[in-house]
């Protein structure tokens, strides 16, 4: 992914983040690491997005002396659109390949794991408070 | 009485070597000797030779466990390589905890040895990290998996893992050689 490309992107992902903090896009968590959130038109699902954070041990060069070489924890992003009902991927951006995308889907998928969070601690502030 | 007295006296002013019996006393004495060196050196050379039998068949053992070895790490490294992108969590997870006990089944005859000490210690850092990337995409109850997330989660891992693995095949290889030469 180019910078411009990676620019034309931003905005999008700005609006979702945006959505997501105005509960308008509700994201649903399908594992520890990962989220999708699904577009339904009169009750089919249309389009879903979804976002992985994945991370990867990669070998560092600590400067020495000795120099040496360790292996460091990196967090990367994976950003996947998929259509319906066909199920083609139509857009994946992996942060490992386009690094530009780092800071933008870090920021998206922080703001959706903090809404995760905090919807389900309303869910159970409510039910224990209607109990 | 002083007849006895002299021939007492006279019998031990002869000097001892004038005496046959000494001498027959000394060669049975020199050839027991012999003997006993003899057979020292025969018992030290079976012994050594007993030593050597021991070595050959423990070098041969560790020859043939290396062998063995070697082939079982080359087909985990293979099913590293063809790690499928398609892969579900459920797959995963089973090939994640066979390759775990195979390669601690196969390590651990070798982990007190001072060269491959550290391979083995980075490849069980490495399955561990496995483990942990794994457990990060187990689906939540009720959902259903994204094909690829499980893939995402592990690739990277899996492909340091097979590296490490391929460090100590490669030791295990040049090990088998070496003793091969000798």
């Amino acid at each position: 992914m180019t910078p411009a490309e990676v620019a034309a992107i931003k905005p999008i992902i700005d609006r979702m983040i945006a959505d997501t903090q105005a509960a308008e896009m509700n994201w649903i968590k399908i594992s520890p690491t990962g989220f999708v959130w699904r577009k339904m038109v009169d009750g089919k699902m249309e389009a879903q997005l979804s976002l992985q954070k994945t991370v990867v041990r990669q070998p560092t060069i600590v400067p020495g002396p000795p120099v040496r070489q360790v292996m460091q924890a990196v967090e990367n992003y994976i950003f996947q659109v998929t259509e319906f009902p066909s199920g083609n991927v139509r857009m994946i951006i992996n942060t490992q390949q386009d690094p530009e995308a780092l800071v933008v889907l870090k920021n998206l998928f922080d703001v959706i794991s903090a809404n995760a969070d905090k919807g389900a601690v309303d869910y159970l502030k409510r039910i224990i408070e209607s109990g | 009485m002083p007849d006895q007295f002299q021939q007492i006296q006279q019998a031990l002013q002869i000097p001892f070597w004038h005496r046959p019996d000494f001498w027959i006393n000394a060669v049975l004495g020199a050839g027991g000797l012999f003997f006993a060196v003899q057979a020292f050196r025969e018992a030290k050379a079976a012994k050594k030779a007993a030593k050597d039998a021991e070595t050959a068949a423990t070098e041969a053992g560790q020859f043939m466990t290396m062998q063995t070895v070697a082939i079982e790490l080359m087909a985990i490294s293979q099913r590293l390589t063809n790690l499928d992108q398609a892969i579900k969590f459920r797959e995963a997870r089973t090939l994640v905890d066979e390759i775990t006990g195979k390669l601690h089944r196969l390590t651990s005859p070798f982990q007190g040895k001072e060269d491959l000490g550290p391979i083995i210690t980075n490849i069980h850092e490495s399955l561990a990290t496995v483990k942990t990337a794994l457990s990060g995409v187990r689906p939540s109850p009720g959902q259903v998996e994204i094909t690829g997330q499980t893939y995402n989660a592990i690739e990277g891992e899996a492909a340091t893992l097979n590296l490490y693995v391929n460090d100590l095949l490669g030791q295990l290889e040049t090990k088998s050689h070496s003793q091969l030469a000798t």
